[in-house]
């Protein structure tokens, strides 16, 4: 139930960020959707592992998701990725580090950033590991190959 | 084909691109591909760092034409960076002609962004990051006040015409002394670290983290690097926003610790 609950504000909370992006109305379901793919996969691996290699499973699949989508939709990845990623940025390592800082534990605060900087490395290397397969295999996943700009 | 029209349309699809958010390696293609229209083009030549745009044609039998173009203020509104992409892309399929293609363009630029959803969506977005980050629905109710309250010192600070950097700072100091107050008004029934950390989430550089990766990727280093630091500079302001904010109010509200 908890998980569901997360689930469906993971949705809407994606959804808030590509109004706040002026995203045209007809990609609002598709971006909710992609935050809260990403979220699922974030949850599901962050059972086993740490929040690093959970935030690349989640960044892992907000690409994917993006790349079919804007493939599918024919318009720039951007807009699904930038909305989709946001479950997934260390906002609570970037607070914590402040708050470790001005309560003077230097030792936690130093991990918290430190932890953020993961996270953010792990973001990227998902980014870079998706976007890296050849554009024909969306091309193929959707049997639309024409127009350029797709990508 | 005249080439000036030719060139005024690539320019503006490519300053609409640019100032909207667009990747830098998104804004190249597309002039690139408006301008190889001109069937009998030479050298095409488009060049496009983060704050500015130059680009070169010169055709046949002409002198070549160069424009360089100065952007100032970017921001980001996806829409306009879906819509020069649909025109573009009807416009190199030969569905438009250059006169047609250049009117929707100049309409595009002429639109204003409709900011009147904004607050809502902030709100919204702080009280559904709040339930997933594990908050309940109480702090979910105050995230949304929060929430609002950012929207509000986002607005001043765009209307003041703070610098980014300032912005940011100043915005997180808004939330952590809201949060505070709330906390010091509701006491235990209130998770202060939720409802914060969700507060932040519509500052945080997603966009900046997202675009510097596909910069960098793309062989765009000057953008990339110029991204990367974006990041980075957002993500410190805001830690230090949030830091001064609770130094600062939690001494005066907040007696004896959270």
């Amino acid at each position: 139930m908890e998980v569901l609950t997360s689930l469906i504000c993971a949705f809407f909370g994606t959804l808030g960020f590509t109004i706040l992006f002026n995203v045209h109305r007809r990609f609002y379901i598709c971006c909710g959707f992609t935050g809260m793919a990403g979220w699922a996969a974030y949850l599901a691996v962050s059972q086993f592992t740490t929040a690093p290699i959970a935030s690349l499973a989640g960044a892992l699949v907000v690409v994917f998701l993006s790349r079919y989508f804007a493939v599918w939709k024919r318009c720039p990845i951007t807009v699904f990725l930038v909305a989709g990623i946001f479950p997934l940025i260390p906002g609570s390592s970037v607070y914590y580090t402040a708050y470790y800082l001005v309560t003077n534990s230097l030792e936690l605060a130093a991990q918290n950033g430190i932890q953020a900087i993961k996270i953010a490395f792990a973001i990227v290397v998902g980014i870079v590991f998706v976007l890296s397969i050849p554009k024909e295999f969306f091309g193929l996943c959707c049997r639309k190959k024409e127009g350029t700009h797709l990508k | 084909m005249d080439t000036q029209l030719l060139f005024d349309t690539a320019m503006l699809a490519g300053e609409i691109m640019l100032c909207s958010g667009a990747e830098t390696y998104r804004v190249e293609d597309t002039m690139h591909h408006i301008l190889k229209t001109a069937d009998d083009a030479e050298i095409i030549e488009v060049l496009v760092l983060m704050t500015g745009i130059s680009a070169t044609l010169k055709r046949t039998g002409e002198m070549p034409v160069s424009i360089v173009k100065r952007v100032a203020s970017r921001g980001t509104n996806l829409s306009r960076v879906v819509e020069v992409n649909e025109i573009s892309r009807r416009y190199c399929g030969q569905y438009l002609t250059v006169e047609q293609a250049y009117d929707m363009l100049l309409e595009l630029k002429g639109e204003k962004h409709n900011g009147s959803l904004h607050p809502i969506a902030i709100a919204g977005a702080c009280a559904g990051f709040t339930l997933m980050f594990g908050g309940r629905l109480t702090d979910a109710a105050l995230a949304a006040v929060v929430g609002a309250f950012l929207a509000l010192c986002l607005f001043c600070g765009k209307k003041l015409e703070f610098h980014a950097f300032i912005q940011d700072v100043t915005s997180s100091v808004g939330v952590a002394f809201i949060s505070i107050v709330l906390k010091a008004i509701i006491g235990t029934p209130m998770n202060m670290d939720i409802v914060m950390i969700s507060a932040i989430m519509p500052l945080v550089p997603g966009m900046a983290i997202t675009n510097a990766v596909r910069d960098t990727l793309q062989g765009d280093y000057i953008s990339g690097a110029a991204r990367t630091l974006e990041a980075f500079l957002k993500a410190a302001g805001i830690a230090l926003g949030i830091g001064i904010g609770i130094a600062i109010f939690s001494n005066i509200f907040l007696k004896g610790g959270r």
